[in-house]
């Protein structure tokens, strides 16, 4: 009995200690890894979107509180273009075949349309799901306007899907569609938001 | 019976090397050195991992019940790898792309918790600490030259300087999952040899 108390303890107190040492340094590096995730993995698909842009999209960028009791932080990257805002792009998420996959979605703000996406995450099937970053796929959003629905052909929208993998394909017309509606909702916002910057 | 300081942490350089002479640790090896920079993260990474589970596991030899004792080196283990992953989060983000899924797999690196049951959980923590040095830097250097060979013939380039000149034929083979184990078997064999020749 007393055996067994005593393993239980000693397990319990190194769980313990581990548990609370990595939450500091999770804490500890949590700014850092942000800043590293936005450059590394962000970045790339942000640039891709926004290409042509006179400004440093990431060096621009204007943390939006939304929602009803302003809690939602996203960050809005904008893109200027002859001195004046030409778009603004932020990630949205939608629910793949493994997962969620993460969306940079640009829309022109004066047109109200798409400038194109980007493929930050997701966790699809290598060589089928995962074609959703190529640019044969991502090239069918580049401006779509907003006011249509963004779904794959098989529901009745106008979105050309990866073959054999719809689930993918749809997860990102998700996550487009999601954007679209957080733009609609916030475009004041984001734009007095930008011109305060 | 351990010997001095300097002892315990030269055999790792040498008489128990791994993944050549203590033949350990070979997943990541073979994995990790298709290219000089990833071998020397990688091993940088294990090398923190072991002196550290190396030093905490030889701190709590007296205090672990005998039966638990491999559930407690995992969480130790953990632990600091979870730690060194933040950590490369944090500063090295394309590394730690680079590297994936094996800093996770360092826990179950056979290296780590063999030198914890074999070593250090039987002796003092300045000994422990000195085996996990000489064997985390005899690994780090033996995955970084298992790169550099392998990227210098299958890539032309080593830590991506290019060395061979512009005409040179990849031989891709190298960076391919064969070439690691063809690779690998040369090298110990090589190291057999010289090792038999010192010993005669």
């Amino acid at each position: 009995m007393r055996e067994i108390l005593r393993m239980i303890v000693v397990l319990a107190i190194i769980t313990g200690v581990s548990g609370l040492l990595l939450a500091f340094v999770n804490q500890g590096t949590q700014e850092q890894r942000k800043a590293q995730i936005l450059k590394y993995v962000k970045g790339p698909a942000i640039h891709d979107v926004l290409s042509g842009s006179e400004n440093e999209p990431l060096d621009d960028l204007l943390e939006l509180k939304a929602g009803a009791g302003e809690e939602i932080l996203t960050d809005i990257f904008p893109a200027y273009k002859e001195g004046k805002l030409w778009a603004v792009a932020f990630e949205s998420s939608g629910k793949g075949f493994g997962g969620d996959i993460g969306v940079i979605v640009g829309i022109d703000v004066t047109s109200d349309s798409l400038v194109g996406i980007g493929i930050t995450t997701h966790k699809e099937t290598p060589g089928l799901g995962s074609r959703v970053e190529e640019s044969g796929f991502r090239i069918g959003f580049k401006g779509v306007s907003l006011g249509q629905p963004v779904k794959v052909q098989a529901d009745g929208g106008g979105v050309d899907a990866v073959s054999g993998a719809t689930i993918s394909s749809r997860g990102v017309c998700e996550a487009v569609t999601q954007a679209a509606g957080f733009y609609q909702q916030n475009k004041e916002k984001i734009l007095a938001g930008l011109k305060n910057d | 019976m351990p010997g001095s300081l300097k002892e315990e942490f030269v055999k790792g350089l040498w008489k128990e090397l791994p993944p050549f002479r203590l033949v350990l640790g070979l997943c990541p090896t073979l994995a990790v050195t298709k290219a000089a920079d990833t071998g020397l993260g990688m091993g940088i990474a294990a090398t923190f991992v072991l002196v550290f589970s190396n030093l905490i596991v030889s701190m709590l030899r007296n205090v672990i019940p005998s039966k638990v004792r491999i559930a407690c080196y995992i969480v130790v283990i953990a632990t600091f790898v979870v730690i060194t992953e933040l950590v490369m989060q944090a500063f090295t983000y394309p590394l730690y792309q680079q590297l994936g899924i094996f800093i996770p797999l360092i826990v179950v690196n056979c290296i780590i918790l063999g030198r914890a049951e074999a070593f250090a959980g039987k002796n003092g923590p300045m000994l422990s600490a000195a085996d996990g040095l000489g064997i985390g830097i005899g690994f780090t250097v033996s995955l970084t030259f298992l790169g550099a060979i392998r990227e210098l013939f299958g890539n032309g380039t080593v830590f991506k300087q290019a060395i061979m000149g512009a005409g040179y034929e990849p031989f891709t083979f190298m960076v391919e999952a064969p070439g690691a184990f063809v690779c690998l078997g040369l090298l110990l064999g090589m190291m057999n040899i010289v090792e038999a020749v010192r010993t005669r």
